[in-house]
C-alpha cells in the first residue's frame, strides 16, 4: 500500500471509528501502527546518524500528512492520536524487545557488538519494556493518567493539546503528567 | 475514595507544597504507612528530576532501531533475526548481488567443533537440493576463518508463532487459512521426503511467514539424508521437545524415518487448531513421557467450533506408531485439501474397540474391568457419536414452502462456486452447516430461483429473506454472458490474457446488469425495507432533485447484497464480473477489442472527465487534469453531494466509450463496483471491487485490477451492479 493508500484509508476509518465501528477501530489501530512503522525505518534509513531521529515528530508528520488541507473535527483528531501514539509505544517495545535479546545470547553475538555499545543498548531495551509493564500498571488503576502519559510521551502532544483532547483543563493535564510519571518512576524503582 | 484516587488525589496536591507541609498533610490524610511511603517516593522521583520523561525517547529509538554493520564473507552484516541452538541468524545484504538475504552464522571465537561444522554444513547441502516454493532457497553456503555460514531467501514475515500470536483461528476464515497453510507444508515436507531428506525438527518456529502469505519451512538443522547414515546416528534423539515424534524419543536408530515429520506436523496443526500444545509437562522429561504414553485430548474437547473431519486428520498424523500414520506427507496435504474443498476425507476416525483399548491402558483408567470396558466405550461413542450439532445455523423459514435448498461450497483462492448438494426442503425451517463461504440456491417449484452468498462463522445464525415484490422478468435490463468456456484466446494473446482465459474457464452462464444500480432503484428498495440505512450523503431517504438516473454509491457490501436480493438477484463474483466486461478475448478496456470507431479523442475526453480535480480543488487547476495524490473525499454532507452531483454519471451514460460490445455500460469508470470475492488475503470483511471512480487520480485501471475494501466502509466512489447465475434451459 503506498503512503497515500494508507492516508485515504486511514481518514475514512476515523470516519469509520466516530460512528462507532468496533471493527474500524481495530483497523484503524493496524493501519496506523502499519504507516508508522514504515515511516520510522524509512526515516532511519534517510536520517544522518548524528541527528536525533525523534518518534514523536513522525506522529505529527503523519499527522499533517493526513489532515494536509483541512482541519479534522474533534472526535478524529482523538480517534488518530489515541492510535498512533499506542501505535508509537507498540513499535518502540517491538524494537526492544528485539534488542532486549541480546542479553540472553551470551558471548556469540560479542563480536558484533562492543562491550559499551551492548551494554547501552540493552539497558534502553530494558528501560522501553520495563515503562511498557509500568504503563499497563498505571492504566488499570488510572486511566486518565496513563492517557495523558501516552498521549504526551509517546505521541508528542503538548499539555494544552492533551487538554483538548481529553476535554480537561491544562492545569490538570499538568498535574496528571506530573502523577503519572512519578507513579511509574516509583513503580519502576520499586521493582528493581 | 478508594485507594488509587486518594493516592492520586494526595500526590497531586502536596506536588507544590514544601516538605515541611507535605509531611504534615501525609501524616493526617494517608491511611497506612504503605501508601505513605510510596507516595514520599513518588515525591523523591519527582523532585529529583522534573525533566523525567520530558525530553528521552529520541535519542533512544535510533539506537534501538540502528544495527552494527560487519562483513561476513560477501555478506554485510545488519541485524539478528533469529537464534537456534548452534547458530545465529541475522539479516544482511549480499554486496556482491546487491540482496537482501537471511544469514546464519555458526560459530564465534571458540574453535567449533569438527561435528558441529560438518553438520552445519551438512544443512546446507541438504537443504540446498531442495527447490520448492515452500521451503526456504539456499542462495550459498561455506566457511570463512572464523565461521561457517549459510545465505538464504530472507523472509520478511515472521515465523508461525508471531502469526499465531496475532491471528483468530476459532473464526472459518482463520481456520481455513492456517489449514491451507499445514496443507502446503505437507507439500513441501513430501518434496523433501521425496529427495531424501527428513527435516526433524518441523515446528512453529521453523515456518516462515512470506509477504504474500506464503508458508516456508526453514531450518533443515538436524534433517538427515536418509542414506548418509554415519552422521545421522549422531542425530537420533535430536529435535524440539513438544513436537518431538516417539520414535525420536526413544532414540530409535533405524525407527527414524520420514513419518516423524509427519507426526511433528500433526502437533502443529493440532496447535494452530486449539492454540494449545496437545502434551505439557512441567520438564522436557514429562512432555516426552507424555508423547510417549497418553493421548492427547480431543481438538474439539478444547475448541468445539473445529470440524470433525480436522478432528480425524490431527488425530491420523499424531498416531504413536508410525505405520497408522499417513503412509506420506503427501497424503496428509490431499486430506487437508480435500477438507478444504469440502469433500470426504480418507482418513479414518479409530474404531470403538482400539479408542476403549487405549483408554484402558491410558493412565486415567485405574478401574479395572466391567467398569472400565464400559467407560472405554463410552468415550468411544461420544467422540464419534452425533450427541450434539453445535453448527452454524441457516434459517429459511421465511421462503416459500416447497422450495429445495441448496448449497455451493465458494473456493475463496479460486473464487469458484463448487458443485450443488442439496440441503433439503425450505419447509425444514432450519439447517446447520459446517462454517465455510457459501452460496446458498433456493429454488422454488414455480420457478422462483434465488442465490444467497453468506460466509457462515462458528456460532452464527442466518436468515434468509426471500426477494422483494416482483418486478416483472428479472432479466429485463441484463445481458446473457455465456460461461468462461467460450473465451477464445488469440494466438498471438499476450500471457495476461491467457492467465485470464485459464482464470475463467469454469466460469458458469449468467446475467449481468447492463447499468449499474441507480439512485432511483435504491430508493425503491429503502422504500420497503425502512431498517436499510441510506446513504449518508443524500441527506434523507430519497435521493436529491434530479440524481434519480444517476449511479448509487456511498453503499456497503451488506447494503447492496441485500438490495441485490430484494430484486432477486446477487452481486458478481470477481470472475463473473472481469468475464462480463473483458469479453472472449481478454480485452483490459472496453474498446480495445478491435471496438473500432472509437474517436481518440473521445477516450481522452472520458478519461480526463474522470480525473478532473474535484470542485473545491479546482480554482487553482482550471479543469486541467491533475493529480489527486492525498486528496481524500470531504467529511461533511454538503461537500460531498456537491462533489457526487458534479462527477457522478447517469447509469446509462458511458461517454460514448464506456460500453462494450455486449452493451455493458460504465463498467470501466463513474463508480468502482462490488463483488462478492474475498481480496486475495482472504480476509472475509475486505471485498473486491473493481473499475474505476471518478476521483482516481491520473492512473486509471483496466478492467483487470480489482482493490480490495472494507464491508463496512462507505465510499462516495463505489456503487454495484447485480448478476444472477443462467439456470439450466434458461
Amino acid at each position: 500500500m503506498s503512503g497515500s493508500e494508507a492516508s485515504n484509508e486511514i481518514t475514512e476509518l476515523l470516519v469509520a471509528v466516530a460512528d462507532g465501528s468496533h471493527d474500524a477501530e481495530s483497523a484503524l489501530f493496524a493501519c496506523v501502527y502499519t504507516e508508522l512503522h514504515r515511516m520510522a525505518c524509512a526515516a532511519w534509513r534517510s536520517t544522518p546518524a548524528s541527528d536525533t531521529l525523534q518518534p514523536t515528530a513522525l506522529v505529527h508528520e503523519m499527522y499533517a500528512r493526513l489532515f494536509r488541507d483541512r482541519d479534522p473535527n474533534w472526535e478524529s483528531r482523538r480517534h488518530f492520536f489515541f492510535a498512533a501514539s499506542r501505535a508509537m509505544h507498540d513499535i518502540l517495545v517491538e524494537q526492544a524487545r528485539r534488542h532486549a535479546s541480546l542479553k540472553r545470547g551470551g558471548g556469540r553475538r560479542r563480536e558484533l557488538l562492543t562491550g559499551d555499545e551492548r551494554g547501552r543498548v540493552t539497558a534502553q531495551a530494558d528501560e522501553i519494556m520495563g515503562i511498557r509493564e509500568a504503563v499497563d500498571a498505571l492504566r488499570r488503576e488510572h486511566e486518565i493518567a496513563a492517557q495523558v502519559l501516552m498521549l504526551h510521551y509517546f505521541g508528542g502532544l503538548s499539555h494544552d493539546d492533551v487538554a483538548e483532547l481529553l476535554e480537561l483543563s491544562t492545569a490538570t493535564v499538568r498535574r496528571r503528567w506530573a502523577f503519572a510519571k512519578s507513579w511509574i518512576r516509583e513503580y519502576l524503582e520499586s521493582r528493581i | 475514595m478508594d485507594d488509587g484516587a486518594l493516592l492520586q488525589d494526595l500526590f497531586e496536591q502536596l506536588v507544590g507544597l514544601p516538605q515541611a507541609e507535605r509531611d504534615r498533610v501525609l501524616l493526617e490524610r494517608c491511611p497506612s504507612d504503605a501508601m505513605r511511603a510510596r507516595i514520599r517516593r513518588m515525591l523523591e522521583a519527582y523532585d529529583e528530576d522534573e525533566t523525567l520523561f520530558e525530553e528521552p525517547i529520541g535519542a533512544r529509538f535510533r539506537e534501538l532501531l540502528d544495527a552494527p554493520e560487519r562483513r561476513v564473507s560477501d555478506f554485510e552484516v545488519m541485524e539478528e533475526i533469529g537464534r537456534g541452538g548452534m547458530s545465529t541468524v541475522f539479516r544482511a545484504r549480499d554486496v556482491v548481488l546487491d540482496r537482501e538475504v537471511a544469514l546464519k552464522i555458526l560459530g564465534a571465537d571458540r574453535a567449533m567443533s569438527e561435528t558441529t561444522r560438518q553438520r552445519f554444513l551438512h544443512e546446507a547441502r541438504a537443504a540446498a537440493g531442495l527447490n520448492h516454493p515452500n521451503i526456504v532457497k539456499i542462495f550459498r553456503y561455506g566457511e570463512t576463518e572464523r565461521h561457517c555460514y549459510i545465505a538464504m531467501e530472507y523472509v520478511r514475515g515472521g515465523t508461525l508463532v508471531d502469526l499465531l500470536s496475532r491471528t483468530d483461528v476459532t473464526g472459518v476464515e482463520g481456520r481455513r487459512a492456517v489449514v491451507r497453510m499445514i496443507a502446503d507444508l505437507a507439500d513441501a515436507l513430501d518434496a523433501a521426503h521425496r529427495a531424501g531428506v527428513i527435516h526433524r525438527d518441523v515446528k512453529p518456529g521453523n515456518v516462515l511467514m512470506g509477504e504474500d502469505g506464503r508458508v516456508i519451512l526453514a531450518d533443515f538443522g538436524i534433517a538427515r539424508v536418509a542414506h548418509a547414515a554415519g552422521l545421522a546416528e549422531t542425530l537420533a534423539g535430536a529435535g524440539t521437545t513438544p513436537y518431538m515424534s516417539p520414535e525420536q524419543i526413544a532414540a530409535i536408530r533405524d525407527g527414524i524415518d520420514h513419518r516423524t515429520d509427519i507426526f511433528s506436523l500433526g502437533i502443529v496443526l493440532y496447535e494452530v487448531l486449539t492454540k494449545r500444545r496437545p502434551f505439557q509437562g512441567r520438564s522436557h522429561e514429562d512432555v516426552r513421557k507424555a508423547i510417549s504414553a497418553t493421548q492427547a485430548a480431543r481438538p474439539r474437547s478444547i475448541v468445539r467450533s473445529i470440524p470433525r473431519d480436522l478432528e480425524v486428520i490431527t488425530g491420523k498424523a499424531m498416531e504413536k506408531r508410525p505405520a497408522d500414520r499417513y503412509p506420506t506427507a503427501g497424503h496428509m496435504s490431499a486430506d487437508l485439501r480435500a477438507w478444504l474443498a469440502g469433500d470426504p476425507i480418507l482418513a479414518r476416525p479409530p474404531g470403538v474397540t482400539r479408542r476403549a483399548s487405549a483408554a484402558l491402558r491410558s493412565r486415567r483408567s485405574v478401574v479395572i474391568g466391567l467398569g472400565a470396558a464400559i467407560a472405554g466405550s463410552a468415550i468411544g461413542v461420544y467422540a464419534y457419536g452425533r450427541l450434539s450439532d453445535d453448527r452454524p445455523v441457516i434459517r429459511t423459514g421465511l421462503l416459500p414452502t416447497g422450495a429445495d435448498v441448496l448449497l455451493r461450497l465458494i473456493d475463496d483462492e479460486t473464487r469458484l462456486a463448487g458443485e450443488a448438494r442439496r440441503l433439503g426442503r425450505a419447509d425444514h425451517g432450519v439447517f446447520r452447516l459446517d462454517p465455510g463461504h457459501y452460496r446458498i440456491v433456493v429454488v422454488e417449484a414455480g420457478g422462483g430461483f434465488m442465490e444467497y452468498e453468506r460466509f457462515v462463522e462458528p456460532g452464527s445464525d442466518v436468515e434468509l429473506r426471500p426477494a422483494g415484490p416482483s418486478l416483472g422478468d428479472v432479466t429485463t435490463g441484463m445481458a446473457r454472458i455465456e460461461g468462461g468456456a467460450s473465451v477464445s484466446i488469440a494466438a498471438d494473446a499476450t500471457d495476461e490474457q491467457r492467465r485470464y482465459a485459464e482464470r475463467v474457464a469454469e466460469v458458469g452462464a449468467f446475467w449481468i446488469d447492463r447499468h449499474e444500480v441507480s439512485n432511483r432503484l435504491y430508493a425503491a428498495f429503502l422504500a420497503a425495507n425502512a431498517e436499510v440505512e441510506a446513504p449518508s450523503h443524500w441527506g434523507g431517504r430519497e435521493p436529491p432533485e434530479g440524481w434519480g438516473d444517476l449511479a448509487v454509491s456511498g453503499v456497503t457490501y451488506n447494503e447492496a447484497q441485500g438490495y441485490a436480493e430484494w430484486v432477486g438477484k446477487r452481486l458478481p463474483s470477481a470472475l463473473e464480473w472481469e468475464l462480463a466486461m473483458r469479453g472472449d478475448g481478454g480485452r483490459l478496456w472496453p474498446w480495445s477489442d478491435g471496438n473500432e470507431g472509437v474517436e481518440v479523442a473521445a477516450i481522452e475526453a472520458y478519461l480526463g472527465s474522470m480525473v478532473r480535480p474535484p470542485p473545491a480543488a479546482s480554482s487553482a487547476a482550471a479543469g486541467a487534469p491533475r493529480a489527486l495524490d492525498g486528496w481524500s473525499p470531504p467529511r461533511d454532507t454538503d461537500a460531498c453531494r456537491s462533489l457526487v452531483a458534479e462527477r457522478v454519471r447517469g447509469v446509462d451514460d458511458g461517454g460514448g466509450v464506456d460500453v462494450t460490445p455486449e452493451g455493458i455500460v460504465n463498467g470501466l469508470g463513474n463508480v468502482m463496483e462490488w463483488t462478492e470475492s474475498l481480496d486475495v488475503a482472504s480476509i472475509p470483511s475486505r471485498r473486491s471491487v473493481f473499475g474505476n471512480h471518478w476521483s482516481m487520480a491520473e492512473k486509471v485501471g483496466s478492467f483487470g485490477a480489482p482493490v480490495a475494501q472494507s464491508v463496512f466502509i462507505r465510499r462516495l466512489g463505489t456503487g454495484f451492479r447485480c448478476v444472477r447465475t443462467v439456470r439450466e434451459g434458461e
